[in-house]
């Protein structure tokens, strides 16, 4: 089959680049879509994007879409044609529809009888026939976050359109979109290169653009250029690039060019997080560090231009960074004049959440609450309980109120004056970890802040009501779930969270209701969280359900149970064990046994009954013991132990006999039995076989 | 422009002591009030009542609403009490200016408009790197939002450039785009200083700086906003102002009522900067605003559609 390449650029005004990304994968996939629709097949699809375009080159698209059979149904011959065989108007209907004479239609058995029948070939449209549709279709569909309208209400868009090149080969696709012409003309870098260029076919688009008009289209190209120009200057330094800057600084520019500033060394003497943010988001420039992680005082411009006179800009670029930096000095020595504990009382009218009161009000909940946390996870109670008190101080002070994402950052600085390290360091780490992938508290002081600062928020906002819904989760309350399960399960923290739960519902007093069943609501949350990291890593779910139905509240004592129940598994033996454990509580379901019913070993009866009683109460303490000792593996082979027993017992043994007495007395025996399964998991839920 | 090639690679307070390409306060605000008329934009004063910024003027913010054209440039001083710095900080002052050009519906080519109008000032955007950074633009107070850039020069942001998607609640369309030049910020570069109090506002016979205009007044005025304004006082104004922009609404006078909109805008900014409100009062006393102001921009509306909106006569 014949194709051609297909090419469309979208020419606009600057884009925002955190966007462009989504954008670019949304046109291309929606232009595939679209081929697809149609039976066009298609090869390689190459998205190219910058801050003024977005291009897909797809090559080796179908010339025309395949030829299809069609078989058309007519109406039945008896409706077709009267008494005298003559056709009827529901003949005449059918062959002009089919476009042939009537004495030209077939007839075939249908259901219903026999009926007129066409059948003919479709032949396939041609490619370039069906593409303004499907450019339209891909542009009108793709997801913008923000659209806009511009002009006379053209739009909407990302951005206002001034060029749209089309081609299919090399002929001009003709469409029309936001009121723009496509055309083969491109335009390149916006001061190197205004003028006009002609693309004469879609595959010299790339090279097109790169060698006559200073832009290099193709992203990932362009984020190479970026690093390696930027480690030409850097050399033996290190760049401090994150992956989130690296995205943004390549969709900041068509044509980078790596430039070196400097600022003056008594900056350095400033936090350096704070000069780190301050290049990051304010400048979009790369802050530099020695070999051993120590900021120097030079910083990487990524310019959009080969300027005449590179010193301009790096001039420029310096004196906004040296008034940023002087703003950020001013503010540290500023608030360096306060103690941070005289921040408390300012606490009092800043609000946490107005039903859950105020900043100063939450820092009282959270020193009673890690105060409790502290000694069951082994951290030290008062150093954690003057950390709480400080926890928030930052808040009010000049540097976080200019960058928020310091809170915590700040503390620590600002804590170091008075404080021991410890507790400066703890006030850092509450905020750990801030996104999944981010690291938890090195210290236990840090950990019981941290956990008591996610706990508390949990308790308020769910005892409001403030519960997350869909996509909806304005107060971060999965993350924080999922934090407090990675803090507990990786730092192996040994923490009730049915107490702390408890504990931290009693902090708030009057502020919210129902505690009893929101600890419980929490509770289902956490683990659902739990749940969501198991199926992450592959584990087994229905192990996973088999344990929480025994409602562990220690994290720790879930992920041993959880290994026990696993292992268990794969033993020979276990299906067999799980059939009898579901057999065991069918027969209590349906026996309704509300009641505790105890064993009496004078009215066993039959062999199996006390052979099975016996070893019970032989392994009771046995088993008991491993529970306590939380050695669930040891304690699932003494279960394994009770199967021949138990084989025999069913046996042998009929458990629902009409004599009430001996009934109840067998009924007793299996409610011990299971009572003993239930120490580790409920079985039911495992898969036999 | 090809002139300056050449010129520009000479620092530029060696171009002030040549005296040539050299810029100074009063000329930026005049080339580019000529530039600006020369794309025939109505030049017009500043609007005698303070504001936070050029778009609370009326032929901004009220100009957005409705289907009539308009081009208009001028030049605002913009009053933030809470960025006072008691003449201390060199980019930062509580009194600023602001030069502001808002045209509807805005021409497919605004931003070689706009570019060229750098060209005007000697800047030259294959020396300076001229770069349009996304900066979504939100009035919470005068429930308006659009979007657009901060335009940077060198990574100094020198212009606000905004497509108005909203103003006072009510959809725009056509859509205006208005540019709002930071004027010291534009300046500072241009004239090479590090301080606005620095710049140049006039040079001959004998040079007249910024500072030597507004430095005491920062410095006065800074005192004035952060320890001397009357409280009670203000609170009062707040409520008359309230009280008043919705009587002049019900007699159906506008603009009038849009003045007291303005004023009650700058009373809450003085408050802000006298620490008289809480936290959780600040975002009730946007809300009032914001409700003035809608209720201003659907009685514009109404009142432009009455006399029939007399600039779409002009238009073709």
């Amino acid at each position: 089959m014949k194709t051609k390449d297909f090419l469309l650029e979208i020419g606009v005004e600057e884009l925002p680049p955190k966007q462009i990304p989504a954008l670019i994968s949304s046109l291309a996939t929606n232009l595939e879509e679209s081929l697809k629709e149609r039976g066009l097949s298609y090869g390689a699809v190459k998205p190219f994007s910058s801050p003024r375009r977005l291009a897909v080159l797809i090559s080796a698209v179908s010339e025309k879409q395949p030829d299809q059979p069609l078989e058309l149904r007519g109406p039945p011959v008896e409706i077709a044609f009267d008494k005298e065989g003559l056709p009827t108007i529901a003949a005449r209907k059918f062959a002009t529809t089919c476009g042939v004479e009537i004495a030209e239609l077939k007839r075939i058995l249908d259901k219903k009888g026999e009926i007129l029948f066409h059948q003919t070939i479709k032949s396939g449209k041609y490619t370039f026939e069906l593409l303004p549709e499907i450019v339209v279709q891909a542009i009108k569909k793709m997801v913008i976050k923000k659209p806009m309208y511009w002009n006379d209400h053209a739009g909407p868009f990302v951005r206002p359109v001034h060029w749209v090149v089309a081609l299919f080969d090399q002929e001009v696709i003709p469409l029309e979109i936001f009121g723009i012409k496509a055309t083969n003309k491109t335009f390149g870098h916006r001061f190197h290169s205004p003028k006009p260029l002609v693309i004469t076919s879609p595959n010299k688009y790339e090279a097109l653009l790169e060698n006559n008009g200073s832009v290099i289209a193709d992203a990932s190209k362009r984020k190479e250029k970026i690093l390696e120009k930027t480690s030409l200057l850097t050399q033996d330094d290190v760049a401090l690039i994150s992956e989130d800057l690296l995205s943004e600084i390549t969709n900041l520019v068509e044509w980078p060019v790596a430039l070196m500033g400097t600022f003056n060394e008594r900056f350095l003497k400033v936090p350096k997080e704070v000069l780190v943010t301050t290049l990051e988001t304010q400048q979009r420039c790369i802050p530099i560090a020695d070999e051993a992680g120590e900021l120097l005082p030079r910083f990487v411009i990524i310019s959009n231009i080969e300027s005449k006179d590179p010193n301009q800009v790096i001039v420029g670029n310096e004196r906004v960074v040296r008034a940023r930096f002087t703003d950020a000095e001013y503010f540290y020595h500023q608030d360096l004049k306060n103690s941070l504990i005289a921040n408390l009382e300012k606490l009092k009218h800043v609000s946490f959440q107005e039903k859950l009161g105020s900043l100063y009000d939450k820092t009282m909940r959270l020193k009673t609450l890690s105060s409790f946390i502290a000694p069951r996870i082994k951290a030290d109670v008062s150093d954690t309980s003057r950390a709480a008190e400080l926890a928030k101080c930052d808040l009010p002070t000049q540097m976080v109120w200019e960058f928020p994402e310091l809170q915590g950052i700040m503390g620590y600085y600002y804590a170091k004056k008075h404080e021991n390290e410890t507790i400066a360091i703890a006030i850092k780490e509450q905020y750990l970890p801030r996104f999944s992938k981010d690291q938890i508290p090195a210290t236990l002081v840090g950990s019981a802040l941290a956990l008591a600062d996610r706990i508390d928020s949990l308790v308020g906002f769910f005892g409001i009501d403030k519960i997350p819904s869909g996509d909806k989760d304005p107060f971060g309350l999965r993350r924080a779930a999922t934090s407090i399960l990675r803090i507990i399960l990786e730092k192996n923290l040994v923490l009730d969270l049915k107490e702390t739960l408890e504990k931290s519902c009693t902090t708030y007093k009057d502020l919210i209701k129902n505690k009893g069943e929101l600890v419980a609501r929490i509770l289902d949350f956490i683990y659902e969280r739990l749940r969501f990291s198991y199926i992450e890593q592959n584990k087994n779910v229905n192990v996973f359900r088999s344990v929480l139905a025994c409602t562990p509240t220690d994290l720790q004592d879930f992920a041993k149970r959880y290994d026990a129940v696993d292992k268990f598994t794969l033993h020979s033996e276990s299906t067999d064990l799980i059939e009898i454990f579901k057999r065991i509580s069918n027969i209590l379901d349906k026996a309704k046994t509300l009641e505790k019913l105890k064993f009496n070993p004078s009215l066993a009866t039959e062999a199996a009954e006390k052979n099975l009683a016996t070893i019970v109460e032989q392994k009771k303490e046995i088993i008991l013991d491993f529970h306590r000792r939380a050695e669930y593996r040891h304690l699932l082979s003494e279960l394994i132990s009770l199967k021949v027993p138990l084989g025999h017992f069913f046996d042998k043994v009929m458990v629902m006999t009409d004599n009430e007495k001996i009934r109840n007395n067998r009924l007793a025996l299996l409610q011990a039995i299971q009572n003993l399964f239930m120490l580790i998991a409920d079985l039911s839920h495992l898969v036999s076989g | 422009m090809s002139s300056l090639g050449a010129a520009n690679s000479a620092p530029k307070n060696l171009l002030y002591l040549m005296n040539k390409n050299f810029y100074t306060f009063q000329n930026i605000i005049a080339e580019l009030e000529r530039y600006w008329a020369d794309q025939g934009c109505v030049i017009l004063q500043p609007l005698d009542i303070e504001m936070g910024a050029g778009t609370f003027h009326p032929a901004t913010f009220l100009r957005a609403i409705g289907p009539e054209p308009w081009r208009a440039a001028y030049l605002q001083p913009c009053r933030r009490p809470t960025d006072g710095r008691y003449g201390e900080n060199p980019n930062r002052g509580q009194h600023f200016y602001q030069f502001q050009v808002t045209i509807k519906p805005s021409p497919q080519n605004i931003l070689e408009l706009y570019l060229d109008s750098l060209k005007v000032l000697g800047i030259d955007p294959l020396t300076d790197d001229i770069r349009f950074v996304e900066d979504n633009w939100e009035s919470p107070t005068l429930g308006a939002w659009g979007l657009g850039w901060e335009v940077w020069m060198n990574g100094m942001e020198i212009t606000q450039f905004t497509y108005f998607q909203q103003a006072g609640g009510l959809e725009c369309s056509p859509i205006t785009a208005e540019i709002t030049y930071g004027l010291e910020r534009i300046a500072m570069p241009l004239q090479n200083v590090n301080s606005m109090y620095d710049l140049i506002w006039v040079d001959k016979p004998s040079a007249v700086t910024y500072g030597d205009i507004f430095r005491q007044n920062e410095v006065e005025m800074s005192h004035y906003n952060f320890n001397h304004a009357n409280i009670d006082n203000l609170l009062n104004q707040f409520t008359y102002y309230e009280a008043e922009c919705k009587h002049l609404l019900a007699s159906s006078l506008t603009l009038p009522a849009y003045e007291m909109v303005l004023k009650a805008s700058h009373i809450f900014n003085l408050l802000d900067a006298r620490g008289a409100i809480s936290v959780g009062a600040r975002q009730n006393y946007i809300l009032k605003i914001r409700t003035l102001a809608r209720m201003v921009a659907e009685a514009y509306y109404n009142a432009r559609k009455q006399l029939g909106f007399p600039l779409l006569k002009g238009s073709t």
